[in-house]
């Protein structure tokens, strides 16, 4: 089953809004509701805040998106798996190189992992 | 005794010619910037809403490990610090990460999905085992590939022939070489809404005669 976070983003896409933009008309902070989308943070249950971001994405109340949205807000919970490792792993990158130009550390290495973990 | 540490997987990086990076711009250009001439190319709205890689901004990026982005190894989403995230003033630094990881994804899909990893210590065992002359050729390729595709050779010497007057004014006060680069990349670059260095490595990338 889809979960609000993946709808929601499908909505957004399909509206044409990126990140930025969305966050910009309903005041989300862009990493927290990036935490949303992905699942890691609960969606909003605030009846006023769901209609706010229904008109943000267009959505008429008479649509069958409107009512999945508000369903699927009220059942959104965060599976316990979906905060552990394998989300972690996937979001390790390939390259990278620190900015001051070096190889990272073993240290920044890990703290990246830690990061990823908390985010 | 340690355990012997177990051997992961490598990645060798292709000598692409910069000729063939500067198609794959050109290509991407064509593909995804309407029109391909328009500048600043709306690079966060490509990766978005065209390529559906997620931007996931991240607290801390910068300040704990020392990095402003990446793309993932999944290639579903970009990873970018907070602060250079939402801070207007770093734009181009923001616009620059982006095209360079879109370099990545587009020049180095097939070795990026070589690498899997089952642990976080397989993870840590492949970067400190990656060459750091193999990791100059992937950044460099990805470094063309976003100064070509954000700053594109015609529209570059359009600007600069636009800023002829100038040209002359800063000669007056410039000896040629880097201080006139700088002055004329100081110039231009809120047209294609990057730094002035990206501007400067771009003339002389270009070989274009100020």
């Amino acid at each position: 089953m889809i979960t609000f976070g993946e709808f929601i983003r499908e909505l957004r896409l399909k509206a044409g809004l990126t990140l930025r933009h969305f966050c910009q008309l309903t005041g989300f902070d862009p990493s927290n509701w990036s935490k949303i989308e992905r699942g890691l943070l609960s969606p909003p249950k605030s009846k006023t805040v769901l209609i706010e971001i229904a008109r943000a994405l267009n959505l008429s109340e008479e649509s069958e998106d409107y009512k999945t949205l508000f369903d699927l807000a009220a059942i959104g919970q965060i599976p316990a798996d979906l905060v552990s490792s394998p989300r972690v792993m996937e979001e390790l990158p390939v390259f990278f190189r620190t900015i001051r130009g070096e190889k990272p550390t073993r240290q920044e290495l890990e703290d990246l992992i830690k990061l990823l973990g908390e985010e | 005794m340690p355990a012997p540490k177990k051997p992961t997987a490598t990645i060798t990086p292709p000598r692409l010619s910069f000729d063939y990076i500067r198609q794959q711009a050109d290509r991407f250009r064509q593909q995804y910037v309407k029109p391909p001439n328009l500048v600043p190319v709306p690079i966060e709205e490509i990766v978005e809403l065209d390529l559906k890689i997620q931007i996931i901004p991240i607290h801390g990026l910068q300040d704990r490990i020392d990095v402003d982005g990446f793309l993932t190894n999944s290639l579903n989403a970009i990873c970018i610090d907070y602060d250079v995230y939402m801070d207007e003033r770093r734009s181009p630094r923001l616009r620059s990460t982006l095209a360079h990881e879109v370099g990545h994804f587009v020049l180095h899909k097939e070795q990026i999905q070589q690498c899997k990893f089952r642990t976080p210590e397989d993870w840590i065992h492949f970067r400190e085992d990656f060459l750091e002359d193999d990791l100059d050729w992937f950044e460099f390729q990805a470094y063309e590939f976003a100064g070509r595709l954000l700053v594109p050779k015609e529209e570059l010497e359009k600007q600069i022939k636009s800023c002829s007057d100038k040209i002359k004014y800063f000669k007056k006060y410039f000896p040629e070489g880097p201080d006139l680069v700088e002055a004329v990349s100081r110039v231009i670059c809120g047209h294609f809404g990057v730094s002035d260095q990206v501007i400067g490595k771009r003339i002389a990338k270009e070989k274009i005669r100020l």
